[in-house]
């Protein structure tokens, strides 16, 4: 018998003027199956995961029927979902309610219950399993965004769900703490098998792992099988999610345009080295390298300079930066990549004079920063996006939100012309009347940065612009900024996303324990990285000396079996 | 219904008959133990409020909801750093009454005097802030409930907060300060207590009628808004059926 | 903060102690059980502070001095005038030992409460209190969870606001707006949140039937006993005062209950030995593990 059977769900919400947001659903999910959902923003995703546990189901019209172990889903008693269903959300912060985490561990035991010794034990067996004990007793407040995740994951596992499912689990995470989450995730489905439906935008990371990759569309399951079938046939059907697949599989399809044989796919880098070893059984191919880009030249004027800044918050506390240098060039997207806490937030901040240094000089075009009058510096000069776009929102409307800007410069002559424009550029214009708090991520961020570039910037710095977005918001995004660089708008970003950086980026620094260790082109800058690079240049390192994108991976290949014809 | 009934039973026990025998002993003692006798009297009026909260076992939403509204009036003054003696608590926790009741408005005020101590220290005045806050959430409620408090008459409602700071709950701080500080609860001391508390009242019901006049009808949106978004979730309800 | 070995034991015990140190400090103003309370508050607030209790130890004289000193202004009562105020009133003799038991008294209730703040952390007072109070202490609890998750969001929205030139400017007015502005747009956020929160809360089960309560705190052999001995002390100082063992008058003259009141001396005894329960223990603990060591 299936674990969970669905059969002809169908459901809209309320407010939806008739629209289905699940269309005839049909799945069946198996006992210990690893399973992935995807699917553009908006295509049904969490409201159809919603549906398998009734306290999160959403109000709305609803036909079609969900089966747990046979019986209709809401004939079994809420207690025994919430044990036995275990249910992981986006926000790592917002799902924990206690403030400490050895209460967090026991809160579902609590509500169910259980005696004191149960709960012992299990919390016990909890906090070992997931490697807590260290920080049992630490107050929440004090955790990492991976650790509160973790601490999510560890208190609903607490109460031996047979099934876990996790709703974009490791989007607020960055890349190192996300990969260890997934892999905690894998583990508990292989060493305990406990089935596991996820969706997820790092497909890369989870798509080797899967039993089955549902994809979905508009509310409609459009496809359901391994992830290599999957695969196939996204590219056979041209559907746009194929951009969201692996490097591996996105540069094998690539390569080979007519019909190939699904299974040799790969799928991980490990696959897909070994796959273009094959292509090449001679060793190194004909032609290796893509035209190298011309060196960095020194850059005359820079539009933003920071000179040997020395930063550190308090009298007696460490350094956070430590004598940073650099400089971004006018109209050019500069992209500053590297590790979790090592000052790159707190680097943009000294840009702003937000945090002031206590030696070195932060120059925006050729003046010094702290020499800007009051509220000049942040008029048609310098601006920041800040990481989580919500920081910006206090009103009802995006409109108001935009309005809020331009009521602060208080420039009486036609307000309406620079929303108007800014609102085109960023997309938004059918959210004018929405709530902020309504839209998804990357609609948040549009509005965000449109918030900002009201200010009309010169200089622009974004603070992780792709957190969170899946691919298509990406794209969105990169399109806005290349207008932006097209009007002479000089962009600084701070990014853990080495895949966008090496696409679009004009130049990436790295930055490493409070300094700036190198600057390059994004070509040369990632062919030199052998771990921190992306993974079309880790598959690829071996036979090409400089392919960073898929594209170049297949554009060498392509070259290549040209040479041999 | 019947678990209702006890409460009120209780509610009844502690008007009538605790409360005036406390008084009694204390009188009897002598001794003058204003403020242990003041405190007493005062946990026994705040036990009715909290054992009607548990008796009805609130939802998850209502918890969160009244948790956060705390929170917020815990941590607002942190956004006035810049502004001297520039308080919001009070108001904020008015605002919360306003919005989700007198019951909600104590709890809120109360335990929002708690936490806060929680940060700064608790103390002996723990208990008289307690009641004290939780009563500014409570009387606001009550004058939202007759209409006399509402987000739509901005300017009323900033007033008759502000006041209600100046003449009832900077007073009644100021009684803590005298009971605590000082033995001879007499005349003099009674007016040298309650006059030098007037400035440092003026100001915190200026700062009150501020923020109700700013913040009441934004906060109160956001509160009525999150109902509908519930209420959305919940499958029943009437805001969204129109 | 140094080791403090009264507060490994179980909170139910270190509650009792203080809310009884506390009502007998605030009733007590017979000169000996008042001195000695402030005497013995203080050895266990620097038991547990170091050298970290000096500040709070001279800004509680001050507080002592004020308190002592002002309140006799108040009363023009009392056989010994000191001297005559400046408006006329006499400063008595009588007034000022009143006082000095006033300012003795409010000081020792303020170092108990500095004692309890860094012994009855939160975990502790809602362990006590959860079972008496499911709802209300799991609110508390969530309180104390969203406080500091509140201020570092709030500082966040200042830095987005601020490096978007979104500024208060120098007047008060422009100030206060950003203020409000502020408090919104947390406000917004902290509710949203809530939404999630209130989600997990029921994923997890809330609200399927009666909770428990999970405690990380048990009840050993040496907490009875501890808690036996308290009690015991407690008694013997309830029923010494209900026997006149502290009887005291100051206005308008002095009557105190002396050393030839077997009450008094049994009184006292019993109410050093109670509050001296921590200062002891940390004694014990530190000369137990000197010798532990020295044996090694």
């Amino acid at each position: 018998m299936a674990l969970f059977e669905i059969k002809n769900l169908s459901f809209a919400y309320p407010t939806g003027k008739g629209r289905n947001v699940l269309e005839n659903i049909d799945l069946q999910i198996e006992q210990g199956q690893y399973i992935t959902i995807c699917g553009k923003s908006g295509s049904g995703k969490t409201t159809l995961l919603r549906h398998l546990k009734s306290v999160l189901t959403p109000h709305g019209n609803r036909t079609g029927v969900i089966y747990f172990h046979g019986q209709p889903l809401e004939d079994i008693s809420l207690r025994e979902q919430s044990s036995r269903i275990g249910y992981v959300m986006q926000n790592p912060d917002s799902q924990i309610v206690t403030d400490k985490v050895w209460h967090e561990l026991a809160f579902g035991l609590e509500s169910l219950g259980e005696n004191q010794k149960t709960i012992r034990t299990r919390v016990a067996e909890m906090a070992s399993y997931f490697g807590i004990q260290g920080w049992f007793h630490k107050n929440v407040a004090e955790l990492s965004g991976g650790q509160k995740q973790l601490l999510n994951l560890a208190s609903i596992m607490a109460m031996q769900p047979d099934t876990l499912i996790l709703d974009e689990p490791t989007s607020q995470l960055d890349p190192i703490a996300a990969a260890d989450f997934l892999n905690t995730v894998r583990k508990i489905n292989l060493e305990l098998g406990t089935t596991i439906l996820i969706t997820e935008h790092r497909l890369e990371d989870i798509f080797h792992a899967s039993d089955r990759v549902v994809v979905m569309e508009q509310g409609r399951i459009v496809a359901d099988d391994t992830p290599k079938a999957t695969g196939a046939f996204l590219k056979e059907a041209g559907s746009e999610m194929f951009a969201a697949m692996p490097s591996p599989m996105q540069i094998f399809y690539g390569v080979n345009e007519e019909k190939v044989i699904p299974e040799d796919c790969p799928l991980t880098v490990r696959e897909g080295r070994n796959w273009l070893s094959k292509s090449f059984p001679d060793g190194k191919p004909v032609k290796s390298r893509l035209e190298e880009d011309t060196d960095l030249a020194e850059i005359a004027k820079p539009a933003l300079l920071m000179k040997e800044v020395w930063f550190r918050y308090e009298k007696d506390a460490p350094d956070v930066l430590k004598g940073v240098t650099f400089a971004a060039a006018e109209g050019e997207l500069s992209a500053i990549v590297g590790g979790n806490g090592t000052g790159k937030s707190t680097a943009l901040k000294t840009i702003c004079n937000i945090c002031r240094p206590y030696r070195g000089r932060v120059y925006l075009h050729g003046k010094r920063v702290d020499q800007y009058k009051r509220g000049e510096l942040f008029k048609h000069n310098l601006v920041m996006l800040p990481q989580d776009p919500q920081s910006l929102f206090v009103k009802k409307t995006v409109r108001e939100e935009l309005e809020e800007m331009v009521s602060a410069k208080a420039s009486s002559d036609d307000n309406a012309s620079p929303i108007d424009e800014i609102v085109d550029l960023c997309e938004i214009r059918p959210l004018l009347d929405s709530h902020p708090y309504d839209l998804s991520g990357g609609e948040q961020q549009r509005t965000a940065l449109a918030k900002v570039l009201l200010t009309d910037p010169k200089v622009l710095l974004l603070d992780e612009p792709t957190k969170g977005l899946d691919n298509f918001f990406k794209l969105k995004l990169a399109k806005i900024l290349r207008a932006l660089k097209e009007r002479g708008v000089t962009i600084i970003m701070v990014s853990h996303d080495v895949e966008f950086c090496a696409r679009y980026a004009d130049r990436v620094s790295m930055f490493f324990d409070g300094g700036i260790i190198t600057t390059n082109t994004p070509r040369r800058f990632f062919s030199q990285n052998s771990f921190y690079t992306t993974a079309a240049n880790r598959m690829s390192r071996h036979v090409f000396d400089n392919a960073i994108t898929n594209e170049d991976v297949i554009e060498l290949c392509l070259e290549n079996e040209n040479h041999e014809q | 219904m019947n678990s209702n009934k006890r409460t009120t039973l209780i509610e009844i026990l502690i008007i009538i008959i605790l409360i005036p025998v406390v008084l009694l002993i204390s009188w009897k003692v002598g001794d003058r133990q204003y403020y242990l006798t003041s405190v007493i009297v005062m946990i026994l009026i705040m036990i009715p409020f909290f054992l009607r909260f548990e008796r009805r076992s609130p939802s998850a939403r209502e918890l969160v909801t009244i948790a956060v509204m705390a929170a917020i009036a815990t941590v607002a003054r942190a956004a006035f750093v810049m502004v001297p003696h520039f308080s919001p608590m009070s108001g904020v926790v008015m605002i919360a009454g306003i919005a989700l009741g007198p019951e909600a408005g104590f709890v809120i005020g109360a335990l929002t005097a708690f936490a806060s101590n929680f940060v700064f220290g608790q103390g002996p005045w723990t208990p008289w802030q307690m009641f004290i806050y939780g009563l500014a959430g409570f009387i606001a409620a009550l004058l939202a409930k007759k209409g006399i408090m509402s987000e739509k008459h901005r300017i009323r409602t900033a007033l008759i907060g502000g006041l209600l700071i100046l003449c009832v709950i900077g007073p009644l701080l100021d009684t803590a300060t005298l009971f605590l500080e000082s033995m001879m609860v007499n005349n003099l001391s009674a007016k040298a207590i309650y006059l030098s508390g007037l400035p440092v009242n003026a100001i915190h019901g200026a700062v009150t009628c501020v923020t109700l006049f700013v913040l009441c009808k934004p906060i109160k949106e956001k509160l009525d808004r999150i109902k509908i978004k519930y209420g959305m979730m919940e499958g029943s309800n009437k805001n969204h059926e129109i | 903060m140094r080791r403090d070995s009264f507060s490994e034991y179980h909170p139910g015990i270190t509650f009792t102690f203080f809310i009884a140190a506390i009502v007998f400090g605030m009733c007590f103003i017979h000169p000996a059980f008042w001195i000695s309370s402030v005497v013995l508050s203080t050895a266990y607030v620097v038991s547990i502070r170091g050298r970290r209790a000096a500040k709070i130890l001279l800004i509680l004289l001050i507080l002592f001095l004020a308190v002592s000193l002002l309140n006799p202004m108040f009363t023009a009562d009392g056989e010994h005038v000191l001297f005559l105020l400046p408006w006329g009133r006499p400063y008595t003799m009588e007034a000022l030992c009143y006082g000095l038991a006033a300012g003795g008294m409010f000081v020792t209730v303020l170092l108990w409460f500095a004692a309890y703040n860094e012994v009855m952390s939160s975990d502790k007072f809602l362990f006590l209190f959860g079972r008496l109070m499911p709802s209300l202490s799991l609110v508390l609890t969530m309180i104390l969870r969203l406080v500091p998750s509140f201020q570092r969001k709030m500082a966040q929205i200042v830095g987005a606001r601020k490096c978007i030139g979104m500024v208060g400017d120098v007047d008060r007015k422009s100030r206060i707006n950003a203020g409000m502005a502020v408090t919104a747009a947390l406000t917004s956020w902290a509710l949203e949140g809530g939404i999630i929160t209130a989600d997990s809360m029921q994923s997890r089960g809330f609200g399927v039937g009666k909770r428990s309560a999970f405690a990380v705190y048990r009840l050993e052999n040496r907490d009875v006993i501890l808690l036996g001995v308290m009690i015991l002390l407690i008694l013997v100082v309830l029923l010494c005062a209900f026997h006149g063992g502290m009887k005291t008058a100051y206005i308008p003259k002095i009557e105190l209950a002396g050393t030839d009141v077997p009450y008094m001396i049994t009184g006292m005894i019993a109410y050093v030995l109670f509050m001296a329960i921590p200062t002891a223990l940390n004694i014990v603990e530190t000369v137990r593990w000197h010798y532990l060591k020295s044996k090694i």
